[in-house]
């Protein structure tokens, strides 16, 4: 039997059988499995075809924000300005562009950052406004600070203002951050970071060890009840108040302590945080996806995560989680077996720490996790990960 | 014959936008094509649209290639691409996969423009009766192409990988 041409060779490899004569696969087969010299040639070409496939496909776009077959369709049917001709001719800059969804609305996607910069400072409001609003929680600073048992009482987030309160029983200078604006805020001396840095370090409150919250503490209550004259409101705030879902905080289960978001400059900076430890500005949230929650979790003791759950479609979420962004970062190995370590010591179950985030894993959904400045991102959605390592490419 | 557009566009547009990109090397550029190719196919009508959409692209894809020489853009990306050389070690995966595909551009652009339409075409999934009629080679002949430009391209992006691997 003759040997195999390059040409059948290539057209056997690639499938394109329908090139080869009648009855010559059959016979392409039967003289591979006798003809040593062919079967070595095939092996070759079968390789080199592997690496280009390979290489081609990689690294991968990712997930592809493209046109619906309705939209264009839409545009097939629109009259053509000046005729076909002419639509040939138009200039890059005239040439009509695929915009994405956001189509249309060309400050979209700036109003979406500051729609998601803007969570994040509503959400360190309701926080601080939790005790006070509530009433029989939390510690306040300057209000005579009860201290932290009554904080415990409260079962729910110790702020960075109200640790400092509890440290120093005095301080009644201390600038309550649910009184004020967002421009107000902020300014804080950096000696007072300093002292307050001195504060945290000194107290340490856990509220899991009081008494359990009041059962009706819904925090859908505080999120609607942040304390503020109607004058004094701002935008983004009556924005926030009328259109994002209260935080789905679990109070008893949170423990908050040192820095909290504050509108320092932008919201998203941390008070009293060493400068490399901020979080880059305006990049916590992937710019078009609406942003559902912002919420702080205890991850290990003295370290948290920020908990950012963005909408990908009806049902589904895109979870985002900045851990160890305060702290000197040890490996993620070892964090990870420590906090797997303590889990099984307090035999509880912690449900923030990186071990039970990937056993908790939804089935079709996948984990990323990147460096994200001295600590963490874990990504988590039902996608493909290169889909999600797309989506994180966003963020920055 | 009616076709239909919705097998046509799930079938087809991603592979489009993608052949656009290692043709173009700009996505949002490389969308923009894509969606025109497609428009024009949708008022066109052609029988065989998966063929005549690549066909349409090509051609739109070296319009642009042209203008871009026109508007000198290839000055910067050769800088680009001279400027690699001088750059810090990655610093996270995204600029990796950034230099990975400059680096699978360069390999690309190792090859004649018909060994990489035909590597190309075929990687977006057209058959070798397609790649034929888009690139006026016999049938016969597409296979040979096809595995010349795999063969060069594989042994340009390893003299790259070697490049890089010295560099670092």
């Amino acid at each position: 039997m003759r040997h195999i041409t390059d040409g059948e060779l290539h057209a056997y490899l690639d499938g394109a059988l329908d090139l080869l004569p009648e009855g010559r696969e059959e016979e392409i087969q039967v003289h591979l499995s006798q003809c040593t010299a062919c079967r070595e040639r095939l092996q070759d070409e079968e390789k080199v075809r592997e690496q280009s496939g390979y290489i081609l496909a990689g690294p991968d776009l990712g997930a592809l924000e493209l046109p619906t077959l309705e939209e264009l369709q839409e545009r097939a049917a629109a009259p053509e300005p000046g005729g076909a001709r002419e639509e040939v001719r138009l200039r890059e800059e005239e040439r009509p562009r695929y915009r994405g969804p956001l189509r249309g609305m060309p400050l979209a996607w700036a109003a979406t950052i500051v729609l998601a910069l803007g969570v994040g400072w509503m959400g360190g409001e309701v926080w601080r406004s939790l005790p006070q609003e509530e009433g029989a929680v939390g510690v306040r600073g300057g209000a005579g600070a009860p201290g932290a048992e009554e904080a415990g009482a409260g079962g729910a987030v110790v702020l960075r203002e109200d640790v400092e309160a509890v440290a120093r029983p005095g301080a009644g200078e201390t600038v309550d951050a649910a009184r004020v604006g967002p421009g107000e805020a902020s300014p804080r001396e950096p000696e007072e970071d300093r002292r307050q840095e001195a504060a945290l370090d000194a107290e340490s409150v856990d509220v899991r060890s009081a008494a359990p919250p009041p059962a009706a503490a819904p925090v859908e209550g505080v999120a609607a009840d942040v304390a503020r004259a109607p004058g004094e409101e701002g935008v983004l705030e009556a924005l926030f108040r009328s259109r994002m879902p209260a935080p789905t905080l679990a109070p008893q289960e949170l423990r908050v302590m040192g820095d909290v978001p504050a509108p320092e400059g932008t919201a998203w900076a941390l008070t009293g945080a060493r400068e490399e430890d901020r979080f880059p500005e305006s990049s916590l949230a992937v710019p078009g996806l609406k942003v559902l929650s912002v919420e702080w979790e205890e991850w290990l003791p003295g370290e948290r995560a920020l908990h950012v759950r963005q909408l990908l479609s009806v049902g589904d979420t895109l979870e985002l989680r900045y851990l160890g962004m305060l702290m000197g970062m040890e490996p993620f190995e070892e964090v990870r077996a420590a906090s797997k370590a303590q889990a099984q010591e307090a035999g509880v179950d912690r449900p923030l720490s990186p071990a039970v985030l990937e056993a908790s894993l939804p089935r079709g959904w996948n984990q990323v996790e990147m460096r994200w400045g001295r600590g963490w991102l874990v990504a988590r959605a039902p996608l493909p990960e290169a889909q999600i390592k797309a989506l994180l490419r966003a963020l920055r | 014959m009616s076709v239909d557009w919705g097998e046509v566009y799930r079938s087809t547009f991603e592979e489009l936008v993608r052949f656009l990109h290692r043709k173009v090397w700009d996505l949002e550029r490389a969308r923009d094509l894509a969606q025109e190719a497609f428009v024009r196919a949708l008022r066109s009508e052609p029988r065989e649209p998966r063929a005549w959409l690549f066909s349409v692209a090509i051609n739109l894809a070296r319009d642009e290639a042209r203008s871009v020489l026109r508007r000198k853009k290839h000055l910067a990306l050769l800088r680009t691409e001279a400027d690699e050389g001088r750059q810090a070690p990655p610093a996270d995966q995204a600029v990796l996969e950034e230099e990975e595909r400059n680096q699978v551009r360069r390999a690309l652009a190792a090859l004649t423009e018909r060994d990489r339409e035909v590597l190309l075409l075929w990687n977006a999934g057209l058959s070798y009766r397609e790649i034929a009629e888009l690139t006026d080679l016999a049938p016969g002949a597409v296979g040979t192409t096809l595995a010349r430009a795999r063969r060069r391209f594989v042994e340009a992006h390893g003299e790259m990988e070697k490049e890089r691997a010295a560099h670092y």
